[in-house]
């Protein structure tokens, strides 16, 4: 429902307000001036509280001084469009990353980091899928697995997964992938760290390609060999993921 | 860095992989749950030796409980982690692990303005406002028992 002019202009008057502190926006509008700073504190407060809760391991490793100027610049600069609290803070990291802090900062990881912290928010948070109809039985090279649909694969330059801020240096630049899955048993966010032969399969399992033709297209793309002892671990990686419900079935 | 369900492997990364070494290719860890991945990367003592098991060892060893210790520092670092972010502590809505719908958060969200989802705030404001109202109020227009 389009709103009306009047109500456009209001809001819009009290969201700058709050945004940027300028009574410009609002010195028309008939509202109890004085208030408004206290309303203004209040969004101000739920905005830096819920990007502290979102963004945990970022907070640790911000100094104060940073935290306060990145999420300030987000709060004044960034023409936020998501009205659900919850999607918030991505727009927050599309921020981050859109204005060069990880150079600005020299942290060359933190894009990695946010979305890292971001994703288990998604996957968390996400709406239901539908689940496909699926068939228990089946032959695990031969037929088309069915992968669980919540859930998300991600590529990463730096291991923000698995190891500390700290430690993450550039000779730990590199391809990382992680799996993050909201599981059918309780609704848990769990995260996987991935080779790259098991984040292609994922992938390519995704495209309804059968585990056969996977493992040979990726011996084919990478100039390997393709022998018995690949053959056993991608068979047991699959059935592990099957006993994770990852896999729920065959097509 | 991508973000999706398909990310393209084998045009980008693969046209670059060697494999140095087959065990490389066959790596995959199970990282356990997102609150206490978490937990680990928050943690002073972490390293990259230990896993999951291993900190919660260590605790275990400092608090000097035994057995009976164990399942409980467990379940203290899942509360923890809880507190921390766990879907409840993120976006505000319900139990860690209760099923969230994007539908419950749209209504949530259409229930409150921007910065009014917080429980209890619109009411210390509304409370706040009346307390006004009723001072600036002519006497008996207040509410009962206000001043």
């Amino acid at each position: 429902m389009k709103l009306k002019d009047t109500t456009y202009k209001a809001y819009s008057g009290i969201a700058k307000y709050c945004r940027t502190g300028d009574s410009k926006h609002i010195k028309d509008l008939e509202l109890r001036q004085d208030r408004m700073p206290h309303y203004r504190r209040l969004v101000f407060n739920i905005t830096k509280n819920t990007l502290k809760q979102a963004y945990p391991i970022t907070f640790k490793l911000f100094n104060n001084a940073q935290w306060e100027e990145v999420v300030d610049d987000y709060f004044k600069n960034h023409n936020a469009q998501e009205y659900r609290i919850w999607l918030m803070p991505k727009e927050f990291y599309e921020y981050v990353v859109e204005k060069k802090y990880a150079k600005k900062y020299n942290m060359p990881f933190l894009n990695d980091l946010l979305l890292f912290e971001w994703i288990e928010i998604e996957v968390h948070t996400m709406e239901d899928e539908i689940f496909p109809k699926i068939k228990k039985e089946g032959d695990i090279w031969n037929d088309i697995l069915i992968l669980m649909p919540e859930y998300r694969l991600l590529q990463l330059e730096y291991p923000v997964h698995i190891k500390q801020t700290k430690e993450i240096t550039a000779a730990d630049k590199g391809n990382y992938f992680l799996f993050s899955y909201r599981t059918l048993e309780n609704k848990s966010v769990k995260f996987m760290d991935l080779s790259i032969l098991f984040a292609f399969c994922i992938e390519q399992i995704e495209e309804g390609n059968t585990l056969k033709d996977i493992v040979k297209q990726f011996f084919t793309l990478t100039n390997s060999e393709f022998n018995n002892e690949i053959k056993e671990k991608t068979e047991s990686f699959i059935k592990g993921l099957i006993q994770k419900e990852v896999v729920l079935g065959f097509k | 860095m991508k973000n999706s369900k398909k990310i393209l492997l084998a045009g980008t990364v693969l046209a670059g992989f060697t494999a140095t070494s087959t065990n490389a290719l066959f790596a995959s860890t199970d990282l356990g749950e997102a609150s206490d991945v978490r937990t680990n990367l928050l943690s002073d003592f972490n390293s990259p030796a230990l896993n999951n098991d291993g900190i919660l060892a260590s605790l275990e060893a400092k608090c000097g409980e035994s057995k009976c210790g164990e399942k409980k520092t467990d379940a203290k670092a899942k509360n923890k982690a809880a507190e921390h972010k766990c879907g409840e502590g993120k976006c505000g809505e319900g139990k860690c692990g209760e099923k969230k719908t994007d539908a419950k958060a749209k209504d949530k969200a259409a229930e409150h303005k921007c910065g009014e989802g917080k429980c209890g705030e619109k009411k210390t404001e509304s409370k706040k406002d009346s307390k006004d109202k009723a001072a600036e109020s002519k006497c008996g227009e207040g509410t009962c028992g206000s001043k």
